[in-house]
């Protein structure tokens, strides 16, 4: 008979999630994703002044603090049909470049690489085999054996106090932590380093967003970074190199650290490359546009069906149809009145709590769908319809990053392993080189465009009589994010956000399909029912943030997470 | 700050949740402190929020931290414990009431893995009322908040500061 096993809520995440399986012998059958908070923003906008929404709407996350400021003035423009200055383009999108730097390395090092690394086996590592090991992957500067030791010797004083601190609470010595004591130190010095790497990128976002998080100098219509060379007050050369030289440190830390150490765990766990796929619909947006229109950009979107490389069909614009008319969000599983598929521009937000009902509803979240499909969202989505694309830097650096796990695991991999709980770690890692790269193309980009005199930072909307309805998307950290805004007036009539972890968290919809998380969570091994280790893996490698996903907080203070099995 | 340079700052850190009543009484008194106390420079008042990681880069400048917080401990609304440095990491205190997974404890543990802990911790903890959707706090808590900027001043005076408060009265 199957049993099941609850974790509520899953730790090392933004926000609040349960995850329900049902195990049979030792491998998930089932699963279920439930939201266990409500959002509440959308109600907060109506009536509002729809040039201030992004100051509200990038409050429901501390963690993608910039994203829904971005998506919410790009979504009044489209309405407005307001193009922007190429200097806001550029300088929105170094901060976006720079924002997922920041996410994806905190992602991966503090939220996710404790579900592959073992702390406690670390300090069983010899550090000059260590170093070797690390020097073998990459040349980075503290890959020394001075530099090891000094972890291991802080490690064992932590250890030696009881308090693990950051680190209690993960399943040490779980039979599927299979990593070598040296891989482990090495990683958890790499976790040290990142968080320093991490502030970098925090701090060359606030020199141009004024602070962070949560972003100041955004506008509908631009940006108010005054940009005047011959002033301290206003964005000029010295700043920008400021941010330039922030920008070159992190992405040496993402291609000999970050980069390396994904490779490094997937050819050491090959097994996960075969887990955790689940649904293989992809859908990702274009970002990082090009001109002032973004008719034109550098990160390409389209959506990928049943995880056939040839079914690319790309968005093309800020106003692409395709993307505009596919959407619906479905509301029969979830915490909602009524078993409504509306479209964005027609989204209620009316709440019908009632209790967990895996046969009914159970989530907060509502569950999107682009065309009556569910769709994985997320670096892994954008690295695919690059790589299907045939784009130049994405193709570069995935071939490169499959030939070197192919060789350190000593198998042929191909893209398909992408579809995978680790692949989804590799593409965003995979997507940070991309990121660093672009950071600095705009930033020539617009040290260009200002050595050309053009100081423009903003065009002033307008807001005619009458009803109009935009929409703008945002390929943020966790995926394809969108906000839709309907304009009466000069007010906000409707507004709905449909965020990457709605896509990637949502419950089943009115058709009964699951939602990514519970699809991919499908076939997973369990070795310990007690310690459910592996879903953590597969829900972690979409790095899940819940603050947003669902439509204020429920608060259950004070307690860790509990691992009920039924 | 660089290597070498000598940390001498104090930071008066308030942190928690101001969308949850209690949970944001750290906030609260920094507002408090900063509407009635005049300090010297080397003195900072931080309200730190829910930022968790991100509030390293100011704690790692501190010499002294004195840390305001609510506390999840089963003691009468209104009870005031303060812990200092070893008693701090004792697992004493809980404070993970923010939905935010990486709080305060484990960032001290972080920095201190890192040779970046101030010298001296200081943490004043206040078991709450209510801890619901609420921007105010209740009234047993907003009435301890002279006792509580009390508690502070009484901590600075060990590290040898004297506030003055700006109606002119000595703390």
């Amino acid at each position: 008979m199957a049993k099941k096993i609850i974790v509520d809520p899953i730790t090392r995440i933004e926000g609040h999630l349960r995850i329900d399986v049902e195990v049979d012998g030792n491998k998930i059958s089932k699963a279920w994703s439930s939201a266990q908070m409500w959002r509440g923003i959308e109600v907060i906008l109506k009536g509002r002044d729809p040039r201030d929404a992004w100051m509200f709407t990038q409050r429901i996350c501390g963690v993608c603090t910039t994203v829904h400021a971005i998506a919410s003035v790009r979504a009044v423009e489209n309405a407005l049909k307001l193009e922007v200055p190429l200097n806001a383009q550029y300088i929105r999108n170094m901060i976006v470049a720079l924002h997922a730097l920041h996410d994806h390395i905190v992602h991966f090092y503090v939220l996710s690489a404790l579900d592959w690394v073992d702390v406690v086996s670390a300090l069983k590592a010899d550090p000059a085999k260590t170093a070797s090991l690390a020097q073998s992957i990459s040349d980075w500067p503290g890959n020394s054996v001075k530099r090891f030791k000094g972890v291991k010797a802080k490690l064992q004083s932590l250890v030696d106090s009881g308090q693990l601190g950051p680190f209690a609470n993960a399943y040490w010595g779980h039979a599927a932590m299979i990593l070598p004591p040296e891989a482990n130190l090495m990683a958890v010095s790499h976790y040290l380093e990142a968080l320093d790497y991490q502030r970098k990128a925090d701090q060359a976002i606030a020199i141009l967003g004024g602070k962070n998080p949560h972003i100041q100098n955004l506008a509908v219509g631009g940006v108010t970074t005054a940009i005047n060379p011959n002033r301290d007050v206003a964005l000029n050369m010295d700043k920008l190199y400021w941010f330039k030289q922030l920008t070159e440190e992190v992405q040496s830390f993402i291609k000999q650290v970050y980069l390396p150490d994904v490779i490094a765990i997937g050819a050491l766990n090959k097994e996960w490359l075969g887990y955790g796929a689940g649904v293989t619909n992809y859908l990702a947006v274009p970002d990082l546009p090009l001109d002032s229109a973004g008719t034109t950009f550098d990160l390409p979107g389209g959506t990928i069906i049943n995880g056939d490389l040839g079914t690319l069909k790309e968005f093309t614009s800020f106003n692409d149809a395709y993307f505009r008319d596919s959407i619906k969000e479905h509301v029969a599983r979830s915490w909602y009145q009524g078993d409504a598929q509306l479209h964005p521009f027609e989204g209620e937000t009316v709440p019908n709590y009632d209790d967990f009902n895996p046969d009914g509803k159970y989530s907060w979240s509502k569950a999107p769908r682009f065309k009556d499909m569910p769709m994985q969202v997320g670096p892994l989505a954008q690295v695919l319809v690059g790589y299907a694309k045939g784009d130049k830097l994405i193709k570069g650096y995935v071939d490169g990053a499959l030939e070197r796990a192919g060789s350190l695991a000593g198998v042929r991999v191909g893209p398909q392993v992408l579809h995978s709980t680790l692949g989804r770690h590799l593409a965003r890692a995979i997507r940070a080189a991309v990121l660093s790269d672009y950071a600095l193309k705009h930033w020539q980009l617009l040290v260009q465009n200002i050595g050309r005199g053009d100081y423009t930072i903003m065009y002033p909307p307008t807001f005619p009589a009458g009803e109009q309805q935009g929409f703008g998307f945002h390929e943020a950290p966790r995926g394809a994010l969108s906000h839709w805004i309907v304009i009466k007036n000069g007010h906000i009539k409707n507004y709905q956000c449909v965020v990457p972890s709605t896509w990637n968290a949502g419950p089943r919809d009115l058709h009964d399909l699951p939602g990514p998380y519970e699809a991919s969570l499908v076939g997973n091994p369990i070795a310990d029912h007690e310690k459910p280790l592996e879903v953590l893996r597969t829900v972690h490698s979409f790095d899940p943030c819940i603050a947003c996903a669902v439509h204020l907080l429920h608060p259950e203070g004070g307690e860790l997470s509990t691992v009920r099995a039924l | 700050m660089s290597p070498g340079e000598q940390k001498r700052k104090i930071g008066i850190l308030g942190i928690g949740n101001l969308l949850f009543g209690d949970e944001g009484v750290g906030i609260h008194l920094i507002r408090y402190l900063e509407e009635r106390w005049m300090l010297p420079p080397e003195v900072e008042l931080f309200d730190g929020g829910t930022a968790g990681l991100f509030l390293s880069t100011f704690i790692e400048t501190c010499r002294v931290l004195i840390v305001v917080d609510a506390l999840a401990i089963e003691e009468p609304p209104g009870t005031v414990r303060v812990y200092h440095n070893d008693e701090v990491r004792a697992g004493l205190l809980q404070t993970n009431l923010s939905p935010h997974q990486v709080g305060f404890l484990e960032t001290i543990e972080l920095c201190r893995l890192q040779d970046r802990e101030p010298e001296q911790l200081v943490v004043i903890g206040v078991c709450p009322e209510q801890i619901d959707v609420n921007l105010e706090l209740s009234v047993t808590i907003r009435e301890l908040l002279p006792l509580l900027a009390d508690e502070v001043g009484r901590q600075l005076s060990r590290f040898g500061v004297a506030v003055t408060k700006r109606d002119g009265t000595d703390a």
